[in-house]
């Protein structure tokens, strides 16, 4: 019997800890593009508090509960990122397109996360503007992609074709601002 | 020496060995390379543009005109470097530019003899004949001989970096103005960004002997600085020249990160250009003190009076033995009064006010002029005039102060234009000239400390009262107040010699007389004419003194005669810190298909389609040339069975209940009624009736379909559905998705395609099943599938989808599976044959310019339902019969070469463009036919089949009789396909 062997483009690319700052995957287990049905707003927002107790997010911001996260990334589109499958129920008010492997999401921690973004993508995420539970869907490094602020750092989803390049991208930033940080002070 | 014993800003326990013109000098730590070789008594330190002058250091700041030196070693080297901005570190290099065999003596200083021969715009009126010579002699001759430092022609492998920065306010420039502003707008709570060019924050306090609060005006500067540093809504940005005003409150930011340290010692970038953007902005970028223009004016040795007091001050060293100073304001007796009380010798302070009065113990003497200088590798003597007649004054320095020109650079970016204030000489930044920007301190024309203390304050306050927060009342610290005393003096006439106005682009008194008498009397024509204000500096320095000229002759005054048009960057920035990260691959971001590392192990090279790499072909090791790949390639999908990787296709998710009637609308023909696990062909049309893009469409459900598009044209359709689904028919229920990423996708063709699908499936496809445009879910292992039996190559073909972190598996069990039947991958080189064979198009065919009907598909537009691009596509000049149609080409004489993109023209008629008759699409080799076969785009093609047209490549010189035929090659009734 067949059994095709699951891969991921970020496997032997990540973790990388550069000067106090640190890259690593954190795709989910599972994303749904959840695409709000015109007029059905509402009966998404209740699909989902039955089906996650997730709240439907406002515009550039997202929602969590226990490891669960609902990102809010355009007009009508939301990404469910979660360890378990999108309820079927949330058919009710959205389409559901099944996007588990269509990104991958990394996390940047560390002092100088907000420094090495800086170098990558032209939002503005000072703490007081884009604050936890922020999101956004961004340019970074020139690649479409979408931003949020979590607990611990920034969480970066790019799509899957352009993991290798985002993570050199990122990594060659981490790096530049690393050596800076460490220039003497004169 | 010339280093005073005491003083200065620069830590005397720190020397630094740096070399210029190969020989090695010791500086200190805060030197300046220009402060550095001042110190050592080098005073010559670089060749002029155009007449070869020795040149020496006119400025202690980024305005500087002559002292412009190459730094870096072998071919690493930076040129146009000021030196006076330059810091000094371990090792540092520079060498003098624009002088051959040496500085001192400079062969092309013989242009200095002929100067009669070129004043401005010589060579519009000296290489006039023969005229054939001014491309090939004399533009090329002059190149040479012009321009200062020179590129290695080698690429720069420094490191540059780029980033963007928000903030509430952005100080641009950190002098008294800058450093109170940023006070009072932090204090308050405003995310503050403070960026100066200078490595000391301070401005001129650093340069002055003024005293603040009581202390001195540089150490006010430091303990401001760290009181600033302290606060975390505070961004101190040292070595930082904002260099451009854009729209929305942008700033164009270069940051000096590691020039000043020595390469090899970090990874840290040379450079930063940021983005800025600013909710407010404060101009605090002071003033640039301007000469007076003067016979001789240019020896190494006359230098600026604030600068002579920059190099006493800030850097302890004394610029000359016996300092003359030449002034119209009082300005220029403070370096007199400094430089006395530094111990140096005053010969004489020479003011054009005959009421001048000394502020010390110095002789003065007053409404006199300098008339002429001498020294011919450095100042020696001045003349001057006085009532009394000429006399000369021995005297190897000499400071000169014309007044000061507020820095309004900045406010001009967006095309305002600055107003002239009669109190101090000078234009200031006109009120509202950039949205969001007030302009403080010198800048603004606030001239004295205390002026500048408050004129900051006053700004950052102003600043807070617009975005609503309340300021925190601050002191304003006590400090000098002293009235700009002037008299505008802007040339001394009479004298002999020529007088310069532009140092750098060797401009003077008499080229903006000559440009007067020539009737180039506006000052921007003025300044093309004369290139005054032309060289990397803009000319900081010249451009007062030269329209002032020019107002004088023209009788207007200088407000009425303007200045020129001010454009960024303040300061030059090098291309490699504008193009950080876009070197190399930087250029733009890698899409990698999941067959991507097989096929990298397979040695196929890569193409690229969009931003996604794909194989050309999968070379076998006994293949040398590609096309052998590609010939072996198409055969065997013919005779077996071959895989490609088709992920890169845009693929679509349409979901909701009005799904069928979107696609109906933005499909020329009839989608709604595809049953569900059927595919269809679909043609997408613009308004204009052009075709957009083809593809597929699957019914996966009742409300559910995917499309497929062609890799190049994904995120355009992608637009096009949402633009349509947004702002046409909101009112549809329609979802769009991209899953394009969500699925590896790969195309298996070929007559034992079957056998190798039925191989990896849990339910086999029985005989008759799953013809031809069916689509239905399948299952490899535990893994779900997509299956449609869709073909591109005219053969019996399946598409597989599994989602995407499964691709890589199956990328290698579909090879190694074909590899078994006698089959294999096959590349895009071949994947480009088989469907030529076959007479699909693709975006070579599909240009823009041509309509369904031009494509043979005129058919497909339904006639029952409305669509976009059906109005325009329905009316006659589009679908005309003598329109360019498709047709296919081959070879019908001795000549066999087809070429893509060749005209085609009548046999017997001229081949040229008024005979045109169509070009070639694509075109290539048939293996399986045996010579080369085109599509084209033919006027009237498809009523011509048969007849003979003759190819004519104008490029290549080549003409190929072919013979018009069908556009498929191969199997024309689609048997393959169906079987």
């Amino acid at each position: 019997m067949i059994d095709l062997v699951p891969s991921s483009p970020l496997d032997g690319l990540l973790p990388r800890t550069v000067g106090g700052c640190s890259l690593s995957a954190m795709t989910p287990a599972f994303i749904t593009a959840i695409t709000a049905r015109r007029g059905a707003q509402a009966a998404l927002a209740a699909a989902l508090a039955s089906a996650h107790d997730l709240r439907l997010p406002p515009v550039g911001r997202s929602s969590g509960r226990g490891g669960m996260r609902l990102v809010w990334a355009g007009q009508g589109r939301y990404f469910l990122w979660a360890d378990c499958p999108a309820s079927p129920t949330l058919a009710k008010g959205a389409a559901l397109s099944d996007h588990s492997d269509a990104w991958v999401v990394m996390s940047l921690t560390g002092a100088l996360a907000p420094e090495v973004l800086s170098r990558l993508c032209p939002l503005d995420l000072r703490a007081s503007v884009f604050r936890r539970g922020h999101s956004a869907a961004a340019e970074i490094a020139r690649m479409p992609g979408i931003l949020r602020r979590g607990a611990k750092g920034f969480e970066i989803a790019v799509m899957r074709s352009f993991a290798q390049t985002a993570v050199q991208r990122i990594v060659d930033a981490m790096t530049s601002v690393a050596a800076q940080s460490e220039l003497p002070d004169g | 020496m010339s280093r005073l014993a005491t003083g200065g800003q620069i830590d005397r326990t720190q020397r630094i060995p740096f070399t210029f013109q190969g020989q090695t000098y010791l500086g200190y730590r805060g030197d300046t390379l220009a402060s550095a070789l001042l110190a050592q008594d080098v005073r010559l330190v670089a060749r002029s543009f155009k007449y070869h002058r020795p040149r020496g250091i006119l400025t202690a700041g980024s305005e500087e005109p002559n002292a412009l030196v190459t730094i870096g070693t072998g071919d690493q080297l930076t040129p146009n470097c000021r030196a006076t901005t330059q810091e000094i570190y371990h090792g540092l290099v520079a060498r003098a530019q624009n002088c051959f065999p040496g500085l001192r003596f400079d062969l092309m200083a013989l242009n200095d003899l002929l100067a009669p021969f070129f004043g401005a715009g010589f060579y519009y009126k000296t290489f006039m004949w023969p005229r054939p010579f001014w491309r090939r002699v004399y533009e090329p001759l002059i190149r040479r001989s012009a321009g200062l430092g020179a590129l290695s022609g080698v690429a720069d492998d420094g490191r540059y970096d780029k980033g963007f920065a928000h903030c509430d306010l952005l100080v641009i420039g950190a002098g008294p103005a800058g450093l109170m502003a940023a006070q009072v707008a932090a204090r308050a709570g405003l995310d503050v960004i403070l960026a100066d060019e200078d490595f000391l924050v301070g401005g001129r306090l650093n340069s002055e002997t003024h005293e603040i609060d009581a202390m001195p005006a540089s150490r006010w500067a430091v303990k401001t600085r760290a009181a600033l540093a302290q606060m975390e809504n505070v961004r101190v940005m040292r070595r930082t020249t904002v260099t451009g005003v854009y729209d929305g409150g942008t700033y164009g930011a270069l940051e000096r990160v590691s020039e000043h340290l020595p390469s090899g010692s970090h990874d840290a970038p040379l450079q930063i250009f940021w983005r800025i953007v600013a909710r407010r902005a404060i101009l605090a970028s002071g003033a640039t003190e301007r000469p007076i223009a003067f016979a001789g004016n240019d020896r190494p040795g006359i230098m600026m009076a604030g600068a002579l007091r920059s190099y006493v001050n800030r850097f302890a060293v004394a610029p000359g033995r016996r300092i003359s100073v030449f002034t119209n304001n009082d300005d220029g007796h403070r370096t007199a009064y400094d430089l006395a009380a530094a111990g140096l010798q005053i010969a004489a302070v020479i003011d054009t006010r005959p009421e001048a009065r000394a502020l010390g113990d110095y002789p003065l003497i007053s409404g006199a002029q300098v008339v002429g200088t001498r020294g011919r590798l450095g100042l020696r003597a001045i003349t001057i005039r006085t009532a009394g007649g000429l006399q000369e004054i021995a005297s190897d320095c000499l400071g000169v102060s014309g007044g000061w020109n507020p820095a309004v650079h900045l406010s001009c970016h967006l095309n305002a234009r600055p107003v002239w204030r009669d109190d101090i000489a000078a234009f200031v930044p006109a009120e509202a000239a950039v949205p969001g920007l007030i302009a403080a301190g010198a800048a603004a024309g606030e001239m004295s400390t205390a002026g500048a203390l408050k004129s900051g304050a006053h700004a950052a306050a102003t600043v807070l009262k617009a975005l609503g927060k309340r300021p925190v009342q601050l002191t304003l610290p006590r400090a000098e107040d002293a009235p700009m005393a002037l008299e505008p003096f802007w040339h001394v006439g009479g004298g002999r010699g020529r007088a310069w106005l532009d140092f750098q682009n060797d401009v003077t008194v008499k080229d903006v007389e000559l440009a007067y008498r020539e009737n180039f009397r506006s000052v921007e024509h003025m300044k093309r004419y004369t290139t005054l204000g032309m060289a990397t500096d803009q000319g900081k320095t010249a451009n007062m003194g030269a329209l002032a000229i020019m107002a004088e002759m023209t009788g207007k005054s200088i407000p009425e005669t303007g200045t020129t048009t001010f454009r960024p960057p303040y300061t030059p920035v090098p291309l490699g810190a504008l193009g950080a990260h876009g070197r190399g691959k930087g250029f733009a971001p890698e899409r990698l298909t999941p067959s991507h590392a097989l096929l990298g192990e397979m040695g196929a090279p890569m193409l690229e389609v969009g931003l996604w790499y794909r194989p050309g072909w999968v070379p076998h090791a006994n293949e040398r040339h590609w096309r052998q790949s590609c010939d072996r390639e198409a055969l065997m999908v013919r005779a077996s069975v071959g895989v490609s990787d088709v992920t890169t296709l845009g693929k679509i998710d349409v979901q909701g209940r009005d799904a069928g009637r979107f696609l109906d609308r933005v499909y020329c023909n009839t989608i709604s009624n595809l049953p569900v696990g059927r595919v269809r062909y679909g043609l997408m049309l613009r308004e204009d009736g052009m075709v957009m893009d083809d593809g597929t469409v699957a019914r996966l459900g009742a409300r559910h379909f995917v499309l497929t598009t062609t890799t190049g044209g994904a995120d355009m359709v992608l637009a096009h559905l949402e633009f349509c689904q947004q702002v046409l028919w909101p009112d549809l229920d329609v979802a769009i998705v991209s899953v394009t990423e969500q699925w590896a996708q790969f195309a298996i063709a070929g007559p034992k395609s079957r056998a190798l699908v039925n191989g990896l499936l849990r339910r086999k496809l029985g005989v008759g099943a799953f013809p031809f445009m069916a689509c239905g879910t399948v299952r490899i292992g535990p893994t779900t599938a997509r299956l449609f039996r869709i073909s591109y190559s005219g053969e019996h073909a399946y598409e597989i989808a599994v989602p995407a972190r499964y691709g890589e598996a199956l990328a290698r069990l579909l090879l190694a599976r074909a590899r078994t039947l006698g089959g294999g991958w096959y590349g895009m080189e071949a994947l480009n044959v088989l469907r030529l064979e076959k007479g699909y198009v693709t975006h070579a065919e599909i240009d823009g310019r041509v309509t369904a009907d031009d494509l043979g598909m005129g058919r497909m537009m339904a006639a029952g339902k409305d669509y976009i691009g059906k109005a325009m596509s329905t009316r006659p000049a589009l679908c005309a019969p003598d329109r360019e149609q498709l047709v296919g080409l081959k070879p019908a004489g001795a000549l066999k070469r087809l070429h893509g993109g060749a005209h085609l023209f009548n046999p017997g008629q001229t081949p040229t463009r008024e005979n045109d008759q169509g070009h070639i699409t694509s075109q290539c080799f048939s293996p399986h036919l045996g010579h080369p076969i085109a599509l084209a785009l033919l006027r009237g093609g498809r009523a011509r089949i048969g007849q003979n047209i003759l190819m004519v490549d104008h490029l290549r010189q080549v003409e190929t009789l072919c013979e018009i035929c069908p556009p498929a090659f191969l199997d024309p009734k689609g048997e393959r396909l169906r079987d």
